[in-house]
């Protein structure tokens, strides 16, 4: 279970990206969290990654205070959540195919169980038959799929999406978010930060929505 | 994906040796395989890198062949010691004797005054001059050298100063002393060159360090990504490491190569300069144990160069929100 216990988050120069969130969300749960650029959507899902600390409250997985995590022990977390990002991070000059296995190379998979895995997870996605193009020479929506197809290539229990469909039209948007929605019928926990608000509308999930760092609606 | 529900979020860090290991041999090769695909870069490096460790390299191996040299002559130390005009050829002949009894002396001989001048006459062509000598000009001469282990400086020079307040004797002379010297400035060379070694050492591991910090720059998304993904500080140094491990092999095995190949193009001059002199001398390349002792050398500075670059780089990461 994820929860946020009271977490501010101050950024050097006296900004407050967050102030005074409390929620939770169950393992296996599929949520979105919406608001206007700015309100502190991303900062949140930072918190999570481990990519950001909380200047205050508690931050806890399963009850592991994320705050509390030693240095060593960040990298390891970080491989428990898959992170998906509006501008995909992709390395340009590796193909599909190194993109999403480099989280398995990391974890110190072996070479046959790396081959099978990849493909997997590009099949997942869509992309089986790309594994050997490099991401420039794909589209916006099938960029944003290897990034999906990186996130969970090693089943990470849970899945965090910055913006997964800012660049995308809505028939892709659409695509892209069904695909969270299967990872998430088969257990694993999803929270997207998105601004489409009648793509989550129509969706019909649990939504939290942040307005200048507050959390200001909290519906399910 | 996952058919199989996905585990918590417990931290589970178990070693396994075949992971790490295939990490290991994956980034050796990898890092490599990179550096090949922009071999211009790659060679450029390992060329400065090379010249520099082949001077102190070539120097070194250049003062070595200098005092091989120096000790084809025999370093015997000769001394001679003229006795005055005064002494007769009996008293010569007691002191020589006095001499062969000192455990310090080897060897004792006379030279006869009239033996020498006889010789002198035979061999200098001035024979008609020197019969018009009303009298042998020449001393009684003892030649003598030291035992051979007797080779400390101050132990010499007691023996030396001892033949000179004798009061028998006219003048003492080594005849060996200019060899000396030159062995006592190779020595003060190859002491300079340690230097020189010491600070071209530094200049390498400065150009190490120097591009494995334009290659962290140019591949800073990659890191940013890899540290996205879950990669350990290890896992992001290993192949910066490897790098200078790469650039110190090939830098030192290049540079290895420069001095023989110099060694070479002086080779043949050099044999002729040596049989105009009737001497058996021969240029000695670098030695296995020196190309070995060279390429490790170089090797420590390519993987200590990138160390430091990169943790620095590293810690200064850790410290930045992503």
């Amino acid at each position: 279970m994820l929860q946020f216990i009271n977490v501010f988050k101050r950024y050097p120069g006296g900004v407050d990206a967050l102030k005074n969130i409390n929620f939770k969300l169950e393992n296996g749960e599929m949520s979105f969290l919406t608001g206007h650029s700015g309100a502190g959507k991303s900062t949140l899902l930072k918190l999570i990654a481990l990519l950001e600390f909380s200047t205050q409250g508690q931050v806890l997985l399963d009850n592991q205070n994320m705050g509390r995590i030693s240095k060593r022990n960040i990298p390891y977390m970080r491989r428990k959540v898959g992170m998906i990002f509006q501008d995909h991070r992709l390395l340009h000059d590796r193909t599909v195919f190194d993109n999403v296995a480099l989280p398995l190379i990391i974890a110190g998979y072996q070479h046959h169980d790396i081959q099978r895995r990849v493909r997997a997870a590009l099949d997942k996605v869509g992309l089986l038959g790309k594994e050997l193009r490099y991401p420039i020479s794909l589209s916006g929506g099938e960029q944003q799929r290897v990034g999906i197809a990186r996130a969970v290539v090693n089943k990470p229990p849970m899945i965090l999406a910055d913006e997964p469909t800012g660049n995308l039209d809505p028939a892709l948007s659409e695509e892209i978010m069904q695909l969270f929605v299967q990872f998430n019928q088969v257990g694993v926990t999803v929270l997207i930060a998105s601004h489409d608000i009648s793509l989550i509308n129509k969706m019909g999930y649990r939504s939290l929505q942040l307005s200048q760092g507050e959390l200001v609606t909290n519906n399910g | 994906m996952a058919s199989r529900p996905p585990q918590g979020y417990r931290i589970q860090r178990g070693f396994n040796l075949s992971s790490y290991l295939h990490i290991h041999l994956h980034t050796f090769f990898a890092s490599l395989g990179r550096l090949a695909r922009s071999p211009f870069n790659f060679m450029m490096t390992v060329g400065v890198i090379a010249i520099t460790l082949s001077l102190p390299a070539g120097m070194l191996v250049s003062i070595e062949n200098l005092k091989n040299l120096s000790g084809q002559i025999d370093l015997k130390h000769n001394i001679s010691l003229f006795l005055k005009q005064s002494i007769n050829r009996e008293q010569a002949l007691k002191l020589t004797q006095k001499l062969q009894q000192n455990p310090d002396i080897a060897e004792a001989t006379l030279i006869d005054k009239q033996e020498a001048l006889d010789e002198f006459r035979q061999y200098s062509g001035f024979n008609a001059a020197l019969s018009t000598l009303a009298e042998n000009p020449l001393p009684h001469v003892i030649q003598l050298s030291p035992i051979s282990d007797f080779d400390e400086p101050t132990a010499l020079n007691t023996l030396l100063t001892q033949f000179k307040q004798h009061s028998d004797i006219d003048l003492v002379q080594m005849d060996m002393s200019w060899l000396e010297r030159l062995n006592a400035i190779l020595n003060i060379a190859q002491r300079s060159v340690t230097l020189i070694t010491l600070l071209l050492g530094i200049a390498v591991l400065l150009i190490i360090s120097n591009t494995i910090r334009l290659e962290l720059q140019n591949r800073q998304s990659e890191i940013e990504i890899t540290r996205l993904v879950g990669a350990t500080q290890a896992f992001i140094r290993r192949p910066f490491i490897y790098g200078g491990f790469w650039y110190g092999l090939f830098g030192g095995v290049l540079a290895c190569l420069l001095v023989n190949l110099s060694l070479w193009l002086i080779d043949g001059p050099t044999s002729t300069l040596s049989n105009l002199y009737g001497s058996h001398f021969k240029l000695h390349y670098l030695s296995f144990n020196s190309t070995l002792n060279w390429i490790s050398f170089s090797i420590l500075l390519g993987i200590s160069g990138s160390w430091v670059v990169v943790n620095r780089h590293l810690n200064m990461l850790e410290n930045q929100p992503s």
